[in-house]
């Protein structure tokens, strides 16, 4: 009779149909984000936002609600984040008829002012995230523009920016992310082979760092420069 | 079969299925309707309206008995209202410091101004805490330190300890600056191209270098500030 009750939706329901609920509706939105995929947890567009506000508090008002059917809740939170998907899936067909454009609100440290109006962003407003983003000087900024998600992306002129390797002729560097070769000392044959090194090599390297197991190792690192960063 | 857009004593899950189709059409209405600013959450004012707005579309999912059309009035009254004080707040600065609050000096000359941080509820851990995110060590390092009307705290380090710059090396400067898309998932922006004073065939002369017969094949490319073209095939 419970159990109807909590699905169907009764006049009283005991507590812990409450936390039935809970877990089953937390679970649900759970799913629902992975299937929005990453741009609904980023929340980069108007729908996602409005989604992510409209889903949370749609989810709880049911939960705490004893007549409202828990069935229906979780039929809504996935047509609802269908729906999401749906305008995601047409912004990458039509991207202009589903997501707003980017303003530019400075050009080469110039505030446009047109801009600045029809947004409706304050000169206070702009300076201030110009501040947060490190240009505190309008002369530094090559543009800054207001993002369709809201945010301000800014620009700074090249010549402010911190000096590069190739402006001081410095010979390139091979770059990209470290690799995990050992976790919770268990070695990763599939990196560890994809790089084309041995285990043998591994431990000799951790030997030279003084690590006589790889048992001890809580992490190792395969560092682009050639070093090994380890963590017991 | 009942109207599911009036207030209803109770609505079957199909019915509730086929409200959350109803509010998600609305939701892409409502998503170009909204004002920028808000995503951005630059003030108290923003965050409110936008999680208002979020709970005012989805809330006919929440019960039955609301119906469509109270939440819509409810969402574009807010909607005019933000638009309004918006509006005033960009007309006249000194009515946005009093709607939006104004920055607030919390280290000025390398000192912590105490009586800011007290006045704006803010204890030395939120302050640390601030400075770490912006990759400061110390408030050894800081000059002066802001907080905006959005609650993050802008840094500005002391001179001697910012990075060095090409102006300060008197370094020419051979790239950054914005770049202007040519190509779009193998399209050609023939507009852009011709603001640049080039023509489609010169683009296509210049991928023909880099071994790449069919612009179809380029997924997206890009002129820099330098006139240089970068590209990345599907």
């Amino acid at each position: 009779m419970v159990w109807k009750g909590i699905f169907a939706g009764a006049k009283d329901l005991p507590f812990w149909a409450f936390a039935v609920r809970a877990v089953l509706l937390y679970t649900a939105l759970i799913i629902a984000t992975r299937f929005m995929r990453k741009r609904q947890i980023g929340i980069l567009s108007g729908h996602n936002y409005l989604v992510a506000a409209g889903i949370v508090s749609l989810a709880a008002v049911r939960m705490v609600n004893p007549e409202a059917s828990l069935t229906s809740g979780l039929v809504i939170i996935f047509v609802y984040a269908g729906m999401n998907i749906l305008w995601s899936y047409l912004d990458i067909k039509w991207p202009n008829a589903i997501d707003r454009d980017a303003i530019t609100l400075v050009k080469n440290g110039q505030v446009i002012k047109q801009n600045l109006y029809r947004s409706m962003v304050t000169i206070d407003n702009l300076l201030g995230q110009l501040r947060v983003r490190g240009a505190a000087n309008l002369s530094e900024v090559a543009q800054a523009t207001l993002e369709p998600t809201g945010k301000i992306s800014v620009l700074k002129k090249p010549a402010t920016m911190p000096v590069n390797r190739s402006q001081m002729n410095l010979p390139a560097k091979f770059t990209a992310q470290p690799v995990i070769l050992v976790y919770d000392g268990k070695i990763d044959y599939a990196n560890l082979s994809r790089l084309g090194y041995t285990e043998d090599w591994l431990q000799e390297q951790l030997r030279n760092k003084g690590f006589t197991g790889i048992k001890d190792v809580f992490l190792a690192l395969l560092e682009p420069s050639g070093q090994l960063s380890v963590s017991v | 079969m009942p109207d599911i857009f009036s207030s209803l004593p109770e609505l079957s899950p199909v019915g509730f299925g086929l409200r959350a189709v109803a509010v998600g059409i609305i939701l892409w209405f409502a998503s170009r309707k909204l004002p920028r600013r808000a995503g951005g959450q630059f003030a108290a004012f923003d965050f409110t309206f936008f999680w208002m707005m979020g709970g005012l579309i989805a809330s006919p999912l929440f019960d039955s008995k609301i119906n469509f059309v109270n939440p819509i009035t409810a969402a574009v009254t807010v909607y005019v209202w933000h638009h309004f004080i918006a509006y005033l707040a960009v007309k006249s600065r000194p009515l946005a410091g009093m709607i939006y609050g104004t920055a607030i000096p919390l280290v000025r000359g390398g000192k912590i101004i105490r009586q800011n941080m007290k006045k704006e509820l803010f204890n030395l851990e939120l302050l640390l805490t601030q400075l770490r995110l912006q990759k400061v060590t110390s408030l050894a390092e800081v000059e002066e330190a802001t907080l905006e009307t959005n609650g993050e705290v802008s840094v500005i380090k002391k001179a001697h300890l910012s990075p060095v710059t090409p102006q300060d090396l008197n370094i020419p400067v051979v790239s950054g600056g914005e770049a202007t898309v040519v190509i779009d998932d193998g399209k050609v922006l023939v507009d852009n191209l011709v603001k640049l004073n080039h023509s489609e065939k010169w683009l296509q002369e210049q991928l023909y270098r880099y071994g790449i017969i069919k612009v179809n094949d380029v997924y997206y490319a890009v002129i820099d500030s330098t006139g240089n073209l970068s590209y990345s095939v599907k």
